[in-house]
């Protein structure tokens, strides 16, 4: 028996083609589709659920000032070093509406029942009764870059005034000649503040025990005495005498360096007045370059941080630490620029 | 064959129904889960999106049940108040229970430390609190005032945090917002994008499996169609499907198959009915070729006619004159039968064979026909059929002349009329009715008519050829003024035609 033969064969077999690869088009945009949608909904869930790592202590790193890059730099090391030891550091502070003192921050870290406190504290007896309140809670405070004598407090990370005044010192017996008369040292008003003399003793004798073929005359001027903003008017105020202009400038922090740096730069003075500065900043590096500045003090403000926390560590593991620790500084000038740049580039800063 | 695919059908049998719901229900479920799908994940955005500022409110709360605290304990220190003594503690126990939903882990989540602070300063805080009541309700002026003065501050820390957290939160949440909003916008059109894509896949589903319903249908419309136009030796239609239509599709086939055998039974019958008639036509036409055999083989004109001539010789040899002329006359006579066998002669021959005729009945009816010809010389070279002028003289001599009275007289007169030889022959017999006349030229006479001594050519015969030689009609005229008036036949051969 013969079967009917398809009419148009070709053309149902195209037919059957075209639907099929139709059919399979659509169901694949269809399924893409569906899944890029998934993709979307999964990133928008993950987005309004932010993942958080847990830690065990929680540490507290109080500074006068939240926005210098050095404190920044400190707190970083601090915690790099945390993030170790399974600590989370927190920069006190930082995320408030109101910009509180020290002394404030010292009171509601108490309050938090935090783990421990890093402070750059100050010789104030409000500091000190804070100090000695924390310590009495067992918070262990750590004092860093400026101590408070006499607080209970646990340990001191600091470089050392009487070190640093040496390298002050020895770097203004290397920029002197016999034209060099007048040496201006900027300091702080916390007139407490041991630290300060003890730095300004270090330059002192230095200079009468390795530069006395010099005849310097060494003056100090306070510059933030009255107030927010007050320093760098001071520092403009001593350029505005010219007759009276100092040879070289000691500063003895970063602001007050980059605001010298700026000001020598304005008058028109480079070359006349010497700065020795502070911290090392890309500014204060390449002003160093251009020979603006003729030598800074390097600090490693990452190892400070790093050494807070491992102070904090070891007296929560082992009740007991080290009273003082004294970190090395090193001077910058043109010289030694490109070498201590491939240091800080090797040591992954 | 036939019950197989029945047997089969009943095993695979899918109605139409079935299959119609079956492709719905699909494309139904398709579109549904997918819809159902898309509307679960926009719903989960839309309650995220309604759940964002929850944080903020559930702030705003904490901070009211703490000014709740500080205000109700600032009364009780003023005031001494049972009423606010429980007041601050309805307060107090309000804020402790909204301090659990905080954060109280270390992590390093900026949000989440801030909870935790807030959570510790706040407890801090309510131990100061607390310890101010008792003082107060102890009387220890000195003591509740430097509390009072602590819970001050810390109150205000406490407010700097929840407030400086829900600023935080406020603005993240309205990124939030932002990106959730905007991407409910794009799903939104995704998700129109994918219905409109499964719409399309789903038309295309159905109007595949739709087809395979349909297609049999009409495989099927277009086989009857055929079959209406007449078509019976269409291919049968193929039985794909096992539902209704395949059902009507094999009772189609069968009645195709069934009408093919019966048509073809129907022409085996005719076929073999005609071959019968056949026979019987054949059986017929045979008999008359046996008839004519017999015939043929009975009279033999050569041994007729060389028998004759043996006659004439032996008359010569006896010195019978009159008898060797008559048997002479004879001979010729049928030697003229036998040699006209490509059927034309000259008109001279014809003439010679009047002649011949009439001297034999001369001799038989001693003389009793007088034959007078006038013969135009010119004329007789031209081509005839044979045998065309002795029937019609024999024609005059049997039913003009033999019943009449007195002498007999034959005139034949050929002679040039306009375009045509005219080859007269008249009688003075006894003339023909018109009847009979109208009914020669017609054809009518038959066979059995003729007379018993003729040689079997009829005047019918001669006229019939005469039309077909000359292809025309008007090639005789019979012509009888009446009664004993005598009859002519008058035979007109076209001139032009003198070569053939």
């Amino acid at each position: 028996m013969k079967f009917r033969k398809r009419t148009g064969i070709k053309l149902n077999k195209v037919t059957l083609v075209f639907t099929g690869i139709l059919v399979i088009l659509l169901s694949a945009l269809t399924i893409t589709s569906l899944l890029y949608f998934n993709i979307q909904i999964d990133a928008v869930k993950k987005m309004s659920d932010p993942s958080y790592k847990e830690y065990g202590n929680h540490y507290v790193l109080i500074t006068d000032d939240n926005q210098d890059s050095f404190w920044d730099e400190v707190y970083q090391g601090a915690l790099n070093a945390g993030e170790e030891s399974n600590v989370y550091v927190e920069r006190f502070g930082e995320d408030l509406a109101v910009s509180y003192t020290k002394a404030e921050l010292m009171e509601m870290a108490i309050a938090a029942k935090v783990n421990g406190i890093i402070v750059e504290a100050d010789q104030s007896e409000e500091m000190k009764a804070l100090i000695d309140q924390a310590e009495d809670k067992g918070i262990p405070v750590v004092t860093v870059m400026t101590d408070c004598y006499g607080s209970k407090r646990q340990s001191f990370i600091g470089l050392g005034s009487y070190n640093l005044g040496r390298e002050y010192g020895r770097e203004i017996i290397q920029i002197a000649n016999e034209n060099t008369k007048k040496v201006l040292i900027l300091m702080n008003a916390n007139t407490d503040d041991n630290n300060q003399n003890i730095l300004y003793t270090g330059i002192n004798e230095t200079l009468s025990n390795e530069g006395n073929h010099l005849n310097l005359n060494i003056e100090t001027k306070i510059v933030n005495d009255t107030g927010s903003f007050s320093s760098e008017e001071a520092i403009r105020d001593i350029f505005i005498d010219s007759e009276q202009l100092p040879d070289i400038i000691i500063c003895l922090d970063e602001e007050n360096t980059l605001s010298t740096y700026q000001a020598v730069v304005d008058y028109n003075l480079v070359g006349d007045v010497k700065i020795i500065g502070y911290y090392t900043s890309d500014t204060i590096l390449k002003a160093i370059s251009q020979d603006v500045i003729s030598a800074t003090i390097a600090v490693d403000s990452k190892q400070i941080g790093k050494s807070c926390v491992d102070s904090l560590n070891e007296f929560i593991n082992t009740a007991h630490v080290s009273d003082f620790v004294t970190l090395e500084v090193t001077t910058v000038t043109q010289k030694n620029l490109k070498e201590y740049l491939n240091d800080d580039t090797q040591t992954g800063n | 064959m036939i019950h197989k695919p029945v047997i089969k059908k009943r095993e695979y049998k899918i109605p139409i129904k079935t299959k119609l719901i079956l492709v719905f229900l699909m494309t139904t479920i398709i579109i549904f889960s997918v819809n159902m799908y898309m509307y679960m994940n926009m719903n989960y955005m839309i309650t995220k999106i309604d759940k964002i500022y929850v944080s903020n409110t559930k702030l705003n709360e904490l901070q009211n049940a703490l000014s709740g605290v500080q205000g109700k304990m600032t009364e009780y220190l003023n005031t001494k108040s049972s009423d606010s003594m429980e007041e601050y503690f309805n307060y107090q126990e309000n804020y402790s229970s909204l301090l659990e939903d905080l954060n109280i882990k270390t992590v390093n989540n900026t949000g989440k430390l801030m909870e935790k602070n807030i959570r510790n300063i706040s407890e801090s805080y309510m131990e100061i609190t607390d310890k101010a009541i008792q003082a107060k309700r102890g009387r220890n002026v000195e003591k509740y005032k430097v509390l009072y003065e602590e819970a001050c501050k810390y109150y205000a820390y406490i407010d700097t945090y929840i407030y400086s957290l829900n600023n935080q939160q406020f603005q993240n949440n309205s990124s939030n917002y932002e990106i959730l909003f905007s991407s409910l916008k794009y799903f939104e059109m995704i998700n129109m994008l994918i219905l409109t894509l499964v719409g399309c896949l789903n038309i295309v589903l159905i109007l595949i499996l739709t087809r395979g319903i349909t297609k049999p249908l009409k495989e099927l419309s277009e086989a009857a169609n055929m079959v209406a136009e007449g078509k019976l030796d269409i291919t049968l239609v193929e039985i794909t499907s096992h539902d209704e239509v395949a059902v009507v599709s094999h009772a189609f086939n069968q009645m195709v198959r069934n009408l093919k055998s019966y048509i073809e039974q129907l022409k085996d019958s005719m076929e073999s009915e005609s071959a019968m008639k056949e026979k019987e036509l054949l059986t017929a036409a045979h008999l008359k070729d046996a008839q004519l055999k017999y015939l043929q083989a009975q009279i033999n004109p050569h041994f007729l006619f060389n028998t004759l001539n043996a006659g004439a010789q032996l008359a010569m040899m006896e010195n019978a004159e009159k008898t060797y002329t008559y048997v002479q006359n004879v001979a010729d006579f049928f030697r003229y039968n036998v040699q006209k066998n490509n059927g034309n002669v000259t008109l001279e021959k014809e003439i010679e064979l009047v002649d011949n005729y009439i001297y034999i009945l001369n001799v038989r009816f001693s003389g009793d026909i007088h034959f007078n010809k006038k013969v135009d010389e010119s004329l007789i070279n031209v081509q005839v059929p044979s045998m065309i002028l002795q029937p019609i003289v024999e024609n005059c001599i049997n039913y003009g002349i033999r019943g009449m009275e007195g002498k007999g007289i034959i005139e034949m007169s050929v002679y040039r009329e306009d375009d045509s030889i005219c080859i007269s022959i008249r009688d003075n017999g006894i003339g023909m009715k018109q009847e009979k006349i109208k009914e020669i030229m017609e054809g009518q006479i038959k066979v059995s008519d003729l007379s018993s001594d003729s040689n079997g050519v009829g005047i019918g015969n001669v006229i019939s050829r005469l039309r077909l030689f000359f292809d025309r009609e008007n090639v005789i005229e019979i012509t009888s003024m009446g009664e004993n008036l005598g009859t002519e036949v008058a035979i007109f051969i076209p001139l032009e035609e003198k070569g053939k």
